[in-house]
């Protein structure tokens, strides 16, 4: 049963992604399969686990399970339908030359690679106890959070506010599978890295005209330590690496939108975008950032009004949570102090130590290898060469979730809170690496012969 | 890292548990020590919080605990005295040991592996001995 019950659990979650992906993809003639199934990936886990979370207030058990899997199936089949009547055809570039093929062989021995880092390790803490728990506790419940749950003072080490993208998709394997199983759950992770890094090829390929580079920059992915040897990588079930992906095609996506003016682009954007605040707390932050990025793109290309209406979707479920949150009687957030002045002017003198710390970490070769020194070089090459909104986007992405997430620390409620930032801050950096790799794809490219309208190649030729 | 697999359910809790107390088939029994508690009492886990392998071997036991209410009890060489008082006064179904060694005055205790001590209420009690 467990591993039949795998499948299904993983071909529905895809399935319910397929239908989002392709309702977003309306209007496309021709779409990559490999983008599609990687957006499938994100989106069915965002439909499955907000399904579980809206279903489980009114049904538990069979009847939990069987509503989420029929409206999953449905999404599915709306999604296919309507992609077949307009037509659409989904390919595969292959690799156009040896460069290319040895590099798409790398990378799918970097897939693999991955895969057995993965099952050769354990979970980390988070991943079992702020994540996998809550999974469990469901499961224990016929499917559902148990209410006592979240006013449990036993159980605040668990972090009990953290929102349940990653915990109620684990349970989605779980209810399948038909027990709770901390080996199988694993393959969740490998399978946001593997996705990620199809969209960062994807993503890459198209901003720079050229498959190569698009490539290239998913296999150094693969060589950033943090990304597998450290606490927090994709190996161990932390939500880190997902989350970071899932800001990359975001903001991805929105630059091809600024480019393109493509409804596509702008649906993908928004989608990946209403996920983010699901994700984790500080999904809240890197949505703010991706949508105040999108704005003066949206004025730009006069979408704003329907834009908008793009953007609600984030702040509609980070409400929902909230409400749903305190509705469950906790209200107290032991892990940060009250946001006011007197805190911030108290815990100013922290700012310091902060930035040393922010600093320390990044020149941490043994986590990060050449990667921060590198794209700081980056940055100033872009600068250097072209000052456009693509770099402004970019360096707004990378720096404003850095300087907000660490300026939390000033209101940090730890006793020691000097080891909040030694236990969070490398996770903090990795929410934001992925997407340095986008600049450093578009460094890559080299001087234009032609201007990009002329140079770029249709959506499904990359 | 460690070696690949094994295919289990309790593949990570199995690990920390051979880790912290040397029993690579921990969860089960732990699970077997729970089954036999009532499911609506609290149990209290006492542990050194300076220790972070006590610590985690204190959350292990909350972890699977659930449904059961966890009584928290971090102990140093100033309250653990009166740590022991609390638990004494607070009714419980069972203490978790987890790297503290129990009392030498109670009676029936189970052990998991090396470090792991489960004391159970004498059953015409409320709180421990």
């Amino acid at each position: 049963m467990t591993v039949p019950g795998l499948s299904a659990a993983l071909l529905t979650i895809l399935i319910a992604g397929l239908g989002a992906t392709l309702v977003a993809s309306h209007g496309q003639r021709r779409v990559n399969l490999a983008e599609i199934c990687a957006l499938s990936w994100f989106f069915g886990t965002g439909v499955i686990s907000l399904l579980l979370w809206v279903g489980g207030m009114f049904l538990t058990g069979a009847a939990l399970q069987g509503f989420v899997t029929s409206l999953a199936l449905g999404l599915g089949a709306f999604g296919f339908i309507r992609a077949r009547k307009k037509r659409m055809r989904a390919v595969i570039p292959p690799p156009s030359n040896a460069a290319e093929w040895i590099l798409a062989v790398t990378i799918a021995l970097q897939f693999a690679v991955m895969l057995y880092l993965s099952f050769s390790s354990g979970l980390g803490w988070d991943g079992l106890l702020n994540w996998e728990i809550k999974a469990r506790y469901a499961f224990l419940n016929n499917g559902v959070m148990p209410a006592a749950y979240f006013s449990d003072a036993s159980r605040d080490f668990t972090h009990q506010a953290y929102p349940l993208w990653i915990p109620l998709t684990e349970l989605w394997l779980y209810l399948w599978m038909g027990e709770a199983h901390q080996f199988w759950l694993k393959l969740l992770f490998v399978l946001f890295y593997v996705a990620g890094a199809i969209l960062l090829i994807t993503l890459a390929s198209r901003l720079t005209s050229r498959r190569w580079i698009g490539l290239l920059t998913a296999a150094l992915l693969f060589f950033v330590p943090c990304l597998t040897a450290m606490p927090g990588g994709a190996p161990v079930g932390y939500v880190d690496v997902p989350i970071g992906m899932l800001y990359m095609a975001a903001i991805g996506y929105l630059l091809l939108a600024a480019e393109r003016n493509d409804p596509f682009c702008w649906r993908t954007y928004a989608l990946c975008l209403a996920l983010l605040p699901w994700a984790k707390r500080e999904g809240a932050v890197l949505w703010a950032i991706a949508a105040l990025c999108g704005i003066p793109v949206m004025w730009r290309t006069r979408r704003l009004r329907p834009a908008l209406l793009w953007l609600l979707p984030g702040p509609a479920i980070m409400l929902a949570w909230k409400a749903f949150y305190f509705s469950m009687g906790k209200t107290d957030e032991l892990e940060f102090l009250p946001m006011t002045l007197a805190t911030l002017v108290k815990n100013f003198p922290r700012a310091s130590s902060i930035g040393r710390s922010v600093i320390v970490e990044m020149m941490d070769a043994k986590h990060w290898s050449i990667l921060w020194p590198l794209t700081a070089a980056v940055f100033l090459w872009l600068l250097l060469r072209a000052r456009g909104r693509r770099l402004l986007i970019l360096f707004l992405a990378v720096s404003a979730p850095l300087f907000i997430d660490t300026s939390m620390y000033l209101f940090s409620g730890w006793p020691n809170w000097t080891a909040h930032v030694e236990q969070s801050l490398s996770r903090l950096l990795l929410q934001v690496m992925p997407v340095m790799w986008l600049a450093i794809a578009l460094a890559l490219r080299p001087p234009e012969l032609c201007p990009d309208w002329l140079c770029s190649p249709t959506a499904s030729d990359i | 890292m460690g070696k690949f697999g094994p295919a289990a359910p309790f593949h990570t809790t199995n690990r920390y548990l051979n880790f912290l107390v040397g029993d690579p088939a921990g969860s089960e029994h732990l699970l077997k020590a729970l089954a036999a508690l009532p499911e609506k009492e609290p149990v209290a886990v006492i542990f050194r919080e300076a220790n972070d392998s006590d610590t985690l071997l204190a959350y292990l036991v909350a972890y699977f605990a659930w449904p059961r209410p966890v009584k928290s009890l971090p102990i140093d060489r100033d309250n653990a005295g009166s740590q022991m008082q609390a638990l004494r006064a607070t009714p419980l179904s069972a203490a978790f040991f987890c790297g503290v060694k129990p009392p030498p005055h109670i009676q029936s205790i189970v052990r998991i592996g090396d470090g792991l001590a489960i004391a159970r209420r004498p059953a015409s009690k409320n709180g421990m001995p």
